[in-house]
């Protein structure tokens, strides 16, 4: 891992309750956490995890109760980090009596942008989130689809190392959501950090590099995606034509065998299986399609952690 | 300014502009401003559009009186659209209007976007706070210069002081704001913002206004017993707590209701002539001689108790003589008031055999009310007429003494009325007025301008600093 953007040790955030701070609940129980440059990180978790917690300690947003937090080499509470990050927060509202061009001026002047590099700036974030048109017309009058445009567009505004996108697709539609997809790797490819809290696990799964799972404030897990969605054993073969004696062809070799339309999952213990399997198949006269190790997708693997540990809180 | 201040302004300026309350004001405004250009006050009568119809004031005796001074019907007319409208309902209607700032910008959304900027957060506090004050300037300056110079082009009036009133506006409201400030961040709810500082907007007027009355009869009281006057020495049957919480509360919350009195003696200050004499001792001056009259002697300063002021008559009744001195109120071991003093008076000049005659009446400026003793002469057939006027001022007593052929008590009146004379004996002055006389530049710290303004300033930044304390700690 090339050096970390983000470092986060034995982090704790106890949200009290009542007038008097009476006992509340930890919505971080002892978070530690690295993110190197360059990466797209992905954070998941079940509601009420945490993981909005902790992307708001990054950003000085909430104050942590227990533990160090570094941002870019520096603390998070130090407001001038956040020159070098972006955010674009679930949910957000954004000044609706601004227009689009006029709140990304906003944002470009607040966040320290250079007056000469404004216009430019404002320009090419219009192109990138494709709001050129609209740009004239007031925040308030926008579609939702927009205004999550927009929003990421004020978050890419001052050219920032590091990005926090929470749900950026929430609320796009199909198109919307490939072309924010697109936006995000275009900005990994540029060397930018991007992090990202989605409830799309999919959409995770096709972008992230390394993800961290969230449960009752404590990591639950942490690895690259080939780490988290290991191969489940099983292989699954597609055929031009199923044979009536599927199960008896393919007797001795492997274990469950699951047909299916169009072909068949059998799980196997080696490749020497799968040669064999192969070999049985084509004497047998049987045309394969295609042959596909199956693997676990994200989303089971995040359901088989969380029950594992007891569903969420 | 540094681009992010710069982007703070714009941005306030923006918010202020898209509001839909501010719109409705600013044609309020217009409407407001509009007749200083449609209609005028002139000497000639009421003009409407630049003249196309003039009214004589004759004619509009009904509403005006017979009297008409465009002066002084200018000067009502801006005292009752600025002081009466913009300085109580405008004010109501502004903060209506600006409460929703700190808690909208507080709303979940809208405070992760702005805070998660490298600004910090009592830097935008402070600019959410100043979007609300310029909201209420350019109303202000709106209103105000607007009149001013319909005023100036239409009647022919100008009176450059009268811009004064644009700061008392924007300082009764920058006082009033803070508190919307702070219930904004603790409650971030527009509504209880607007709700509570409504609330302390009014009650705030009330408790000062509660405590000037109490102050005016604590001082009567105080005065009445020092005049070992019984008729006016009355049991106070106030618990003295409450007047110590009163002046607890005066002396913390800020004095919006100075701020009028306060501009006030300010365009005094910048207006008022040079006078023509004045007494070294109290401070009362004299503007200008009498019509017909002469000043005997040097102007400028002297002292009335060694060298009273001396009119003669300029022509025709070469008798006529009137005279301004000071004396001590203390005669004989006992303090006198005015109307004591002209008890005495009218009782010698029974006794010398003069004939006691009927004051005139008397419609003075503000704050003379000096008490009148008339008479004749009976010195054979063109018996001279007398008068003699006392004003009280602190331990001290002017006279006024007018010697005429005949009719000396209106001499005296017209000496009165050029005169302008302080008045400083608070003995049944209306407590408005006794308020605004008290309230100085260099009184003691209860009627002391300085302290007002600065305990109000201080209580506004006590209660932004509470504020940004609060916000700083807020987990968005």
């Amino acid at each position: 891992m090339q050096a970390s953007l983000i470092r986060a040790r034995e982090l704790r955030k106890l949200y009290r309750k009542g007038l008097f701070g009476g006992e509340g609940f930890p919505a971080l129980d002892g978070v530690s956490l690295e993110v190197g440059r360059g990466s797209v990180f992905g954070l998941l978790g079940p509601n009420g995890a945490g993981k909005t917690t902790m992307v708001k300690i990054f950003l000085g947003l909430v104050h942590r109760t227990h533990g160090e937090v570094e941002i870019l080499g520096q603390s998070c509470e130090d407001a001038s980090v956040r020159r070098r990050i972006g955010y674009l927060p679930e949910a957000h509202r954004l000044p609706g009596y601004l227009t689009g061009r006029q709140m990304l001026r906003l944002f470009a002047q607040m966040s320290g942008c250079a007056k000469s590099e404004i216009d430019d700036r404002i320009e090419k974030q219009l192109e990138l989130v494709g709001m050129r048109d609209a740009a004239g017309r007031k925040i308030s009058e926008y579609s939702k689809g927009m205004q999550q445009r927009i929003g990421l567009a004020q978050a890419l505004i001052h050219e920032p190392e590091l990005v926090f996108l929470d749900e950026p697709t929430d609320g796009v539609d199909p198109v919307g959501r490939m072309a924010i997809r697109e936006i995000v790797l275009r900005l990994k490819n540029k060397g930018v950090t991007l992090f990202l809290n989605s409830h799309l696990l999919m959409e995770v799964e096709m972008i992230c590099d390394r993800v961290v799972i969230l449960s009752r404030g404590k990591i639950l897990r942490e690895g690259t995606m080939a780490e988290l969605t290991p191969r489940t054993g099983s292989v699954r073969f597609e055929l031009k034509q199923v044979p009536a004696d599927l199960a008896s062809l393919l007797a001795g070799i492997g274990s469950a065998l699951v047909p299916q339309p169009g072909g068949f999952e059998l799980a196997l213990n080696d490749d020497a299986e799968l040669d064999r399997c192969i070999d049985r198949l084509r004497s047998a006269g049987v045309s394969i399609r295609a042959v596909q190790p199956r693997k676990l997708s994200l989303e089971e693997a995040f359901v088989g952690m969380l029950k594992d540990q007891g569903g969420p809180r | 300014m540094s681009p992010t201040v710069r982007a703070l302004f714009l941005d306030a300026y923006y918010q202020v502009l898209d509001n839909k309350v501010f719109r409705i004001l600013v044609v309020l405004v217009i409407v407001l401003v509009l007749p200083t250009f449609v209609f005028g006050a002139r000497e000639e009568g009421f003009v409407i559009l630049f003249g196309m119809k003039t009214v004589p004031w004759e004619n509009l005796a009904w509403l005006v009186g017979h009297n008409s001074n465009p002066d002084l019907i200018v000067e009502k007319f801006q005292e009752l659209v600025v002081g009466g409208l913009a300085g109580t309902i405008g004010i109501l209607f502004s903060i209506a209007a600006t409460a929703f700032f700190v808690p909208r910008m507080l709303e979940k959304g809208a405070a992760d976007v702005v805070f998660s900027r490298p600004v910090g957060r009592v830097a935008l506090l402070f600019a959410r706070y100043c979007a609300g004050v310029l909201f209420v300037a350019i109303l202000a300056a709106t209103l105000v210069v607007g009149m001013h110079v319909g005023l100036l082009l239409v009647s022919g009036r100008s009176d450059p002081a009268f811009l004064w009133t644009i700061l008392t506006i924007v300082y009764i409201f920058a006082l009033v704001h803070a508190v919307s400030v702070l219930v904004g961040v603790i409650t971030r709810n527009s509504v209880a913002a607007l709700l509570v500082t409504m609330l302390f907007f009014t009650l705030n007027g009330c408790v000062h206004n509660i405590w000037i009355l109490s102050d005016y009869a604590r001082e009567q009281g105080d005065l009445a017993r020092n005049d070992q006057d019984p008729d006016a020495v009355h049991e106070d049957k106030v618990p003295p707590i409450l007047y110590h919480s009163l002046d607890a509360l005066h002396f913390t919350l800020p004095k919006t209701t100075d701020a009028d009195l306060i501009v006030r003696k300010l365009r005094r200050v910048i207006t008022e002539r040079p006078a023509l004499l004045e007494d070294g001792v109290t401070g009362t001056s004299v503007l200008e001689s009498p019509e017909g009259f002469e000043l005997e002697g040097a102007t400028g300063k002297r002292d009335l108790e060694h060298e009273p002021a001396r009119w003669k008559a300029s022509a025709g009744d070469s008798g006529a003589s009137l005279v301004l001195r000071r004396e001590a109120r203390l005669l004989d071991g006992k303090r006198r008031s005015k109307y004591t003093a002209a008890k005495a008076l009218a009782a010698q000049v029974t006794k010398s055999g003069a004939t006691i005659v009927a004051s005139p009446d008397f419609e003075p400026g503000p704050g003379l009310h000096p008490e009148m003793v008339c008479w004749t002469e009976s010195t054979g057939g063109s018996a001279p007429s007398c008068a003699t006027g006392f004003l009280s001022l602190g331990d001290w007593m002017l006279v006024l003494e007018v010697r005429a052929r005949e009719n000396a008590g209106r001499e005296l009146q017209s000496l009165v009325q050029r005169m302008r004379l302080d008045e400083n004996d608070p003995r049944g002055m209306d407590p408005a007025r006794w308020y605004e006389r008290k309230l100085s530049w260099t009184g003691p710290l209860r009627h002391n301008i300085f302290f007002s303004i600065g305990s109000s300033l201080v209580f506004a930044l006590l209660l932004f600093l509470l504020a940004a304390w609060r916000l700083k700690r807020i987990d968005f």
